[in-house]
């Protein structure tokens, strides 16, 4: 194996692929600016409507105000709820978002809470819709403080106090540091975009190089060169893997930048809390554990850079690729979900997993658990099946039927 | 073209005729090409070469005259170490494709419609990427270039990127590809296919000049005229096998024909028959 020649196509591979728009869009604009925007412009975004809901008026109907005139007078003192008069449908006026929801206090209530029965407030309103589900939860905060009352008032006439009520307490105490908690918490969604990130990097590179030297005839003339088949499908990968990489480490960059400099200055103190956790997180996270997962990240984007050549080679034309590639993320997303999902945890069985096992790391690691033995585990079965996925590339570059299928 | 396409001077330490006599560059003995394709799951197999055998000398150019799908592309691929034969085997300067592939490839130069250019670099960034995967010394690519380019009269594009040059300047950087590493050997595959009147004659003003150099040269082609007006020895190929070999004269007199193209239809309706 000739390496001048490797390094030969490499160069030439890495300028051209710089020099291809769409790799330039995919590869380097889109980590850089839209998955952050993305991220903080939906948490931002679903910040604000969520505020703005729980502050602007909702329409309400109140039925049978007469039947417990205390608890209708509390329901009253909802501030930003707008009394209605009942209309003939009510569940029809609450199903098509008219009214938020409806309180109906049966006759006869306060007469059953004093003979010790168990009168049930009816409250109608429309599950799943975040603005009737907001009044709600208004209506239960006041009812639920209001039965508090009547139960202690209840205590007192039986000489009991509500310390009664709960003879003992339970005392959990977190022995996790609070960097530790929220990386574990919101730490689960970096190595899961960081991953997406390293297959969208290597993705148009790698059909440009393959299907796309097809389509354009260069295929024939660069085999017909004294360039030998294992040198020029080295040369291409290590193309597709250094772009994946940079797309791995220009996105994660751009997160860092984002968390800790553009949201608290753009942001600040109105910052929702799960912004306000990422950002929490993003500062504390531990060098180590970043330089760890881009360790991690390494033979993930060979494994990618192989498989994607593989499967993109086999195309006649770069559509082809697109067609034939398109199911990879679907694939790739359901390991790498795994890490953001809550229970599971790093073991060795886990850690031979392709891609869940980097997905479960990169989440310990953000959280400065280093487990060596199994980060090695990790390392080293990536390696094994980025190999195995290159050996089937060079081997797809040495056939006839496939280099030149027409 | 008025000036002479091919550099004076450099000399490819390859280029001497390593292993055999300067009589017979290239020798295919009994080459054969099976293709399998396959249809609702059967597979099928073409057989796009069935034992061609032919050599080509030093000085000459060796014309594969057949129809579209006669098997010539393939021939000259196998020649070109691109394709592997299924059985039989051929001698390119002395080194036999199979085994010394590599070697075969330093000593070729090949040119056909089907090998483009990368677009995306300049004239000049392409022509250099392929003398260094042929091992010329950065020295000599330097001046090599120089001199192709002002040979070819291609400095005033040769910064351009590939994708925006002209056809006829598309052929003259392809044409300095295959001269960058001054191989021993010319294989042309249909070279003029597509291609207007001037581009046409750019390249058969190149073929002819790689003759006068000594080259071995091998150029397929399906028009006549070219064919008659190029090549020293004539290959006829038809449904994948070599139906006749010789001079135009002598191809002439065998056969009683003056018009090459009536002598081909003969030739390729005869063997049509045989075959069926």
């Amino acid at each position: 194996m000739n390496w001048r020649n490797i390094i030969n196509v490499y160069a030439k591979e890495l300028r051209d692929t710089l020099r291809d728009r769409r790799t330039i869009i995919w590869s380097i604009v889109f980590p850089v600016l839209f998955i952050p925007g993305l991220m903080f412009g939906m948490i931002g975004i679903s910040a604000k409507v969520m505020k703005k809901a729980s502050g602007e008026s909702a329409p309400v109907v109140l039925i049978g105000e007469q039947n417990a005139p205390e608890l209708a007078r509390r329901i009253r003192g909802i501030e930003r709820f707008a009394f209605e008069e009942a209309p003939e449908d009510l569940d029809a006026a609450v199903g098509s978002k008219q009214i938020r929801a409806a309180v109906e206090i049966p006759p006869e209530f306060e007469t059953a809470l004093a003979n010790g029965e168990q009168p049930a407030l009816l409250i109608r309103f429309h599950s799943g819709e975040f603005k009737s589900e907001s009044a709600v939860s208004d209506i239960r905060r006041v009812a639920t403080d209001y039965r508090q009352e009547l139960v202690e008032a209840k205590l007192v006439d039986f000489g009991l106090g509500a310390k009664d009520l709960e003879p003992f307490i339970l005392k959990p105490q977190n022995v996790a540091s609070q960097e530790q908690v929220i990386a574990r918490s919101a730490g689960g969604i970096v190595p899961y975009v960081i991953i997406l990130m390293c297959l969208v990097g290597a993705m148009f590179p790698a059909i440009d190089l393959t299907a796309g030297e097809k389509e354009r005839g260069t295929m024939e003339t660069i085999v017909a060169s004294s360039v030998g088949r294992t040198e020029l499908v080295l040369g291409k990968f290590l193309t597709v893997m250094t772009t994946s990489l940079s797309t791995c480490v220009l996105s994660l960059a751009s997160l860092a930048v984002t968390a800790t400099v553009i949201v608290p200055r753009l942001i600040g103190a109105e910052a929702s809390g799960d912004m306000k956790e990422f950002v929490a997180m993003a500062r504390s996270v531990d060098p180590m554990g970043i330089l760890g997962l881009l360790l991690l990240i390494l033979p993930l984007t060979m494994l990618f850079s192989a498989v994607l050549m593989s499967v993109a080679l086999f195309a006649r034309s770069y559509r082809e690729a697109q067609q034939y590639i398109g199911p990879l993320p679907a694939v790739v997303i359901l390991p790498a979900m795994i890490g953001l999902l809550p229970g599971t945890e790093l073991s060795f069985k886990t850690a031979m997993i392709p891609i869940t096992g980097t997905s479960l790391a990169g989440k310990e690691l953000l959280a400065g658990a280093f487990d060596w033995s199994i980060l090695t585990v990790i390392f080293a079965s990536s390696c094994v099946y980025a190999l195995i996925a290159l050996t089937i590339t060079v081997r797809q570059f040495r056939r006839e039927e496939v280099l030149f299928r027409a | 073209m008025g000036s002479s396409l091919l550099i004076q001077g450099f000399r490819n330490p390859r280029s001497s005729d390593e292993g055999e006599p300067a009589s017979s560059v290239i020798k295919a003995r009994q080459l054969c090409k099976n293709f399998v394709s396959r249809k609702r799951w059967r597979k099928e197999t073409v057989e796009a070469v069935r034992d061609v055998s032919f050599t080509c000398r030093s000085g000459e150019i060796y014309g594969l005259l057949g129809a579209n799908g006669a098997g010539k592309t393939t021939t000259l691929r196998m020649l070109g170490t691109i394709l592997r034969p299924t059985s039989g085997t051929a001698s390119v300067a002395g080194f036999d494709i199979g085994s010394d592939a590599h070697r075969v490839r330093q000593r070729v130069g090949f040119l056909s419609t089907q090998t483009a250019l990368y677009g995306r670099l300049t004239a000049r960034e392409f022509v250099q990427y392929f003398g260094r995967l042929h091992d010329v010394s950065e020295e000599d690519l330097d001046r090599r270039v120089e001199e192709i380019f002002e040979r070819l009269d291609m400095n005033e594009f040769r910064d351009r990127r590939c994708d925006k040059l002209s056809t006829g300047q598309k052929q003259k950087t392809s044409i300095a590809r295959t001269l960058i590493h001054d191989p021993p050997v010319m294989i042309f595959d249909e070279p003029t296919a597509g291609l207007d009147v001037l581009a046409q004659r750019t390249i058969l003003a190149f073929v002819r000049e790689c003759r006068d150099r000594k080259k071995t040269v091998i150029f397929s082609t399906h028009v006549m005229s070219e064919a008659e007006k190029l090549c020293d020895r004539l290959g006829i190929i038809h449904s994948g096998r070599l139906v006749a070999e010789g001079t135009i004269g002598e191809l002439r007199q065998k056969y009683a024909m003056d018009d090459l193209e009536d002598l081909f239809v003969h030739l390729v309706s005869q063997n049509g028959k045989e075959a069926a």
